[in-house]
């Protein structure tokens, strides 16, 4: 995404293209500008800190599952079917 | 050693035999299968439809083990799989998903957020985000987790395999059939949706 001059640049089109700079898949210079723009205006400084901690925290889980895996047998059936499928006793 | 190699050791022993590498497999990647399952099926489907779930998707991958063709992690391979057998049991999910795939993708922050067009301040915050404590960045797993069943069911999917899996939007988007720039933009517009969502949580607590 080709990002608009350093001063046409607004806080909707900030939130819009900073996918692109969270990937680190954005130019050198468009992540120059843009970190200009982070400078300038803290409101988007917080927004892009906060969606990288957002993204962080939903890859820790914040509770343990209410029953884990292989309850109710399952476990037990799978395993007895792979010694059956593999001829095991 | 590559992912693509390991994969195809891994499954040759499972292949020939090796109950431990069965298991192995199985203890490495359920909790992200459950994860993915939970978040998918309807919420008030039992816990053992989950279990079931994962069962068929375990079969599942017994019974095509030689058809893995390395072009994707096995990890990729085995959410296939399982969003394979999601699909089947679940018609009201895979429905939701395929018309999710033909939406448009929406705003990543809704515009009412910023100043409108004729405002001096056009395009600008208009209710702009507040700095949140150390307490709320510890409370905000739970906010977030809170808030991923109101997402639409693809992004759901694309933020869990992304975020959880670590799987990148390419793998996604060949697993999912949608193409890579639309995965890119359905997993911002989902983290900005979760974003967002975990605010109202985060500042309701702090009020409360």
């Amino acid at each position: 995404m080709k990002i608009p001059s350093l001063t046409a640049i607004t806080c909707q089109n900030v939130v819009e293209m900073v996918a692109e700079y969270l990937a680190g898949e954005m130019t050198a210079q468009d992540t120059a500008r843009l970190e200009q723009h982070f400078h300038a205006c803290t409101w988007c400084a917080v927004y892009v800190e906060q969606l990288r901690l957002t993204s962080k925290a939903l890859g820790q889980p914040a509770s343990e599952p209410a029953s884990q895996a292989g309850e109710g047998g399952s476990r037990e059936r799978l395993i007895a079917h792979f010694r059956r499928s593999k001829g095991s006793p | 050693m590559d992912v693509v190699r390991r994969d195809r050791d891994l499954l040759r022993s499972i292949s020939e035999g090796s109950e431990s590498a069965f298991v192995g497999l199985m203890d490495r990647h359920e909790p992200g299968l459950l994860r993915l399952a939970r978040s998918l099926i309807p919420a008030d489907a039992a816990e053992r439809d989950v279990q079931a779930l994962l069962e068929q998707t375990w079969l599942l991958l017994l019974s095509e083990l030689g058809r893995f063709d390395g072009n994707a992690p096995l990890k990729a391979w085995l959410h296939g799989k399982l969003l394979q057998v999601i699909r089947s049991r679940f018609s009201e999910v895979a429905l939701e998903l395929d018309r999710d795939a033909s939406a448009p993708c929406g705003a990543a922050v809704a515009a009412e957020r910023f100043s409108p067009p004729g405002d001096r301040w056009q395009g600008h915050w208009r209710s702009p985000p507040q700095a949140w404590s150390e307490a709320q960045v510890t409370a905000l797993p739970a906010a977030v987790d809170a808030s991923l069943r109101a997402l639409p069911a693809l992004q759901r999917v694309i933020a869990i395999l992304h975020d959880c899996e670590a799987l990148s939007t390419l793998q996604i988007s060949q697993l999912l059939g949608i193409d890579e720039p639309k995965c890119k933009r359905l997993l911002h517009v989902a983290r900005s949706q979760l974003w967002a969502a975990s605010e109202r949580v985060l500042a309701e607590q702090r009020g409360a």
